[in-house]
């Protein structure tokens, strides 16, 4: 009898012990409804990472000059702004046009500024300044401007403006960044950067990564960006 | 031998005790295993990443965007891109791709109908032409392909997603929740529509002015006859059009449009509302118009997940969370908030003279005196007293008592709710010694004209709604709309605002195809709202993701002494 038992629970000890060392096995069973061997999965990353090569940027850039009109617009904390003044304080900026309800551009677009805000600290100190214009701006309203600022760990070289609705056509329509039908969920990815008054300005189209950020804002204040310190 | 005795037998005890325990525990494991029940839900967790960006710590979202943006931030969830309806969107050239459990389990088949918009009514990317003229799509997802491409950017078909999707730092126990919970993303239509009918109602409580209510109801009635005849034109004739129309017929649908009315207790408003959803669940609420707080149809329509579109009241609960309910504006709380800003912008505080603030003590009285001096209070210096009045008995009482003992009174503030216009003549007797009357736009509904030369110049109006002398192009084509379907149009701003939310209306469900979700639909009225569509009622209407009012500001007005306009504007658009 008292045989029969260890012999039982040999077995058992046996069986559990075996599939104690699949337990990943049995997490997986109620992870993945259908797993599939291990071995399928690498060739066909290795054929999608050859397919998937580094792209080249995702962004255009050109040059133009543009006429800044002279408005007074308001900040995240509710204060008057006139925006020449803001822009044309002397040294490097870069301009974005944003809205805090926005779901897909925005917030990637506003991520590449805060997501450079230390490396352009680091270089600059205070000599820079980020400027994210509403064009949204009876939605964005300074309160709303400032929860936004706050998700994006806005440093005190950012600034984010709203004002009223025509101030704000006037200032897209001066940076040519007016979409159509008048709708601004057609609006597009655009970044303006500028080293200092009376300069050209360098109008990016599409969303910048941070390194391009970064690169992007060396070459504007004659820095040897990244890929020329790795050609010397 | 005792002792061998007592451990046997504890031996045998502990074995039953084990095998009691160990059976049911092994039983379970195989029926998992190997039969596939008892397996564990666990599509809440994917709901709780795709909607909010939690994951099942509780932790928000990580990873990566555009490359190199490192990220740890519950906004970039899911639905922030591809919606909380999976279909995706489009902004700015930049096409989301669609992520409901049928497009992600399926080989990508790109339908002409579907992508209408986007393919001829935006600007693409060469990406997005490239993708549609590929001859190779991809194939469907798998659990590990899907996993794949949620982490390392990589589609089924090797290709290498836009830099634009994030590469998320998922655990492998939260993406089985996400993708238990994709797989059933829009799976089926929402209630409220079936092969040939899609169902609508539109609430209207029996205190509601009984004018406007059918100013709003007949213009739904046209609306639908009109629409419905030209449905079933086209239904009748396959391969009506010989351009792209035709694709769409799949989606047609006849309207069924009912009225539901609610009786004069709104205390009875959720059972009553709830009786007739259950008789016939509805696709959507159009319209509507209740007398006094429009709270328990909100709660209705969020509990229901129901889209409640434009209704026409003057207390939505803006304080309340939704989703599902899209107002024109904030009716009395936004003309309390502007004709406030206006009064700090003034800035000319008198201690001497504070702003009285007389109210009905009931909501349309209350609420909007509440928000009032709460805005008001962002300047410490201007003085505020609140007289809530009960009916125009209290009122003459408490005003003759408040006059007395202010010999002079610069500005009053009235919110007569249910006390209604009577309040005007009650104020004109007593208008000598006040500076200004602020009063909402609904008394310029009101026969003013025995208002005396002497009060006119006093009173100011908040005025949420286009300025008479603007011009809209919309509003002549709405005109001759109306005009050629011989409907008298005996209240221009409730019909044409109506006409607004059902055209609205008409092309977002012309867009979501045969895709019947109601979170499509809103997504498409959020997108399109902005679009020429305004009809000349407000300045603008405009919506965006989870924006839920779509006019923003009131201008202050005075009554028009040269009688060109009824009215004239004294301060500019106030967006407070």
């Amino acid at each position: 009898m008292h045989l029969r038992y260890q012999w039982f629970l040999g077995i058992v000890f046996l069986w559990l012990y075996g599939e104690s060392a699949l337990a990943g096995d049995i997490m997986q069973g109620w992870m993945l409804s259908d797993p599939k061997p291990m071995a399928s999965e690498n060739p066909t990353r290795q054929s999608s990472e050859e397919h998937a090569k580094p792209s080249v940027k995702n962004y255009t850039r050109s040059e133009a000059r543009y006429d800044i009109p002279d408005l007074q617009m308001v900040d995240k904390e509710g204060s008057a702004v006139d925006l020449r003044q803001l822009i044309d304080y002397g040294g490097p900026v870069m301009v974005q046009f944003i809205f805090a309800t926005c779901s897909t551009i925005c917030p990637v677009l506003s991520a590449s500024f805060a997501s450079a805000q230390p490396e352009l600290d680091a270089l600059a100190g205070d000599e820079y300044r980020l400027i994210s214009i509403s064009i949204d701006p009876e939605q964005d309203t300074p309160e709303r401007l400032f929860e936004y600022a706050k998700r994006f760990k806005a440093g005190k070289n950012w600034h984010f403006l709203t004002g009223s609705r025509d101030d704000v056509s006037k200032i897209l329509k001066a940076f040519e960044a007016s979409y159509t039908g008048n709708n601004k969920m057609y609006h597009k990815s655009l970044t303006f950067m500028r080293s200092g008054p009376g300069a050209n300005w360098i109008r990016i189209e599409g969303l910048l990564g941070r390194n391009d950020m970064v690169m992007e804002y060396k070459s504007l204040i004659g820095l040897p960006g990244p890929s020329k310190e790795r050609e010397l | 031998m005792d002792a061998r005795l007592t451990s046997s037998s504890l031996i045998k005890k502990g074995l039953k005790l084990f095998f009691v325990i160990l059976l049911p525990l092994g039983g379970l494991w195989i029926a998992h295993h190997y039969f596939n029940v008892f397996r564990f839900d666990n599509s809440a967790i994917g709901e709780r990443i795709y909607n909010q960006g939690i994951d099942s710590s509780g932790k928000p979202l990580q990873g990566q965007t555009e490359g190199d943006i490192e990220f740890k931030d519950a906004h970039f969830n899911c639905a922030q891109c591809h919606r909380r309806s999976g279909y995706g969107s489009s902004e700015g050239g930049n096409y989301v791709l669609p992520v409901t459990g049928a497009s992600l389990f399926n080989p990508r088949r790109f339908d002409r109908a579907d992508l209408f918009k986007k393919l001829f009514k935006e600007s693409q990317s060469k990406l997005f032409w490239a993708r549609m003229r590929s001859s190779y799509q991809r194939p469907a997802y798998t659990d590990e392909s899907l996993a794949l491409a949620i982490r390392e950017g990589i589609d089924p078909s090797g290709r290498k997603l836009s830099s634009l999707m994030p590469r998320y730092k998922i655990n492998d126990h939260d993406m089985a929740g996400l993708t238990a919970y994709l797989k059933n993303l829009s799976s089926h239509n929402d209630p409220g529509v079936d092969e040939n009918t899609i169902y609508f109602a539109t609430v209207v409580s029996q205190n509601a002015n009984a004018d406007n209510k059918n100013a709003m109801l007949s213009t739904i009635e046209k609306f639908v006859e009109w629409l419905n005849l030209e449905t079933k034109g086209n239904l009748d004739h396959p391969n009506f059009s010989p351009s792209y129309r035709s694709d769409f017929a799949k989606a047609f649908r006849i309207w069924n449009h009912e009225v539901w009315e609610l009786s004069d207790n709104p205390a009875e408003w959720p059972k009553e509302l709830a009786a007739h959803y259950q008789k016939k669940p509805v696709f959507a609420l159009i319209g509507g118009m209740a007398e006094g707080n429009w709270a328990p149809i909100h709660e209705f329509c969020e509990k229901n997940s129901v889209p409640c579109l434009f209704p026409l009241t003057q207390l939505p609960p803006v304080e309340q969370p939704g989703h599902y309910s899209i107002y024109f504006n904030q009716g009395l709380l936004l003309e309390a908030k502007a004709i406030a800003k206006y009064l700090l912008k003034e800035k000319k505080p008198d201690p001497a003279a504070p702003i009285a603030v007389l109210h009905a003590d009931d909501a349309e009285g209350s609420k909007p005196a509440r928000v009032f001096i709460q805005t008001l209070s962002a300047d410490k210096a201007l003085a505020v007293e609140s007289i809530p009045v009960k009916d125009m008995e209290s009122f003459r009482l408490e005003w003759t008592k408040y006059m007395e003992s202010h010999p002079r009174i610069g500005k009053v503030v009235v919110w007569p709710g249910k006390l209604g216009s009577a309040i005007l003549s009650e104020l004109a007797a007593r208008a000598q010694t006040i500076e200004q009357i602020f009063l909402p736009s609904e008394l310029l509904q009101a026969d003013l004209t025995s208002v005396s030369k002497e009060l006119a110049p006093k009173l100011y109006f908040s005025y949420p709604y286009e300025l008479p002398t603007a011009y809209h192009p919309r509003a002549f084509r709405v005109r001759a709309w109306m005009n050629t379907r011989r409907l008298p149009i005996s209240n221009a701003r409730v019909q044409f605002n109506t006409y607004y939310a059902l055209n609205l209306l008409q092309y977002g469900l012309e867009h979501v195809v045969d895709h019947f979700s109601r979170d499509y639909l809103l997504e498409y009225i959020e997108h399109e709202a902005e679009n020429a569509l305004n009809p000349g009622t407000f300045p603008r209407l405009s919506l965006g993701p989870e924006q839920r009012f779509a006019s923003k500001g009131a201008y202050l007005v005075q009554l028009d002494a040269s009688g060109m306009q009824p009215v004239k504007p004294v301060s500019s658009w106030i967006v407070p």
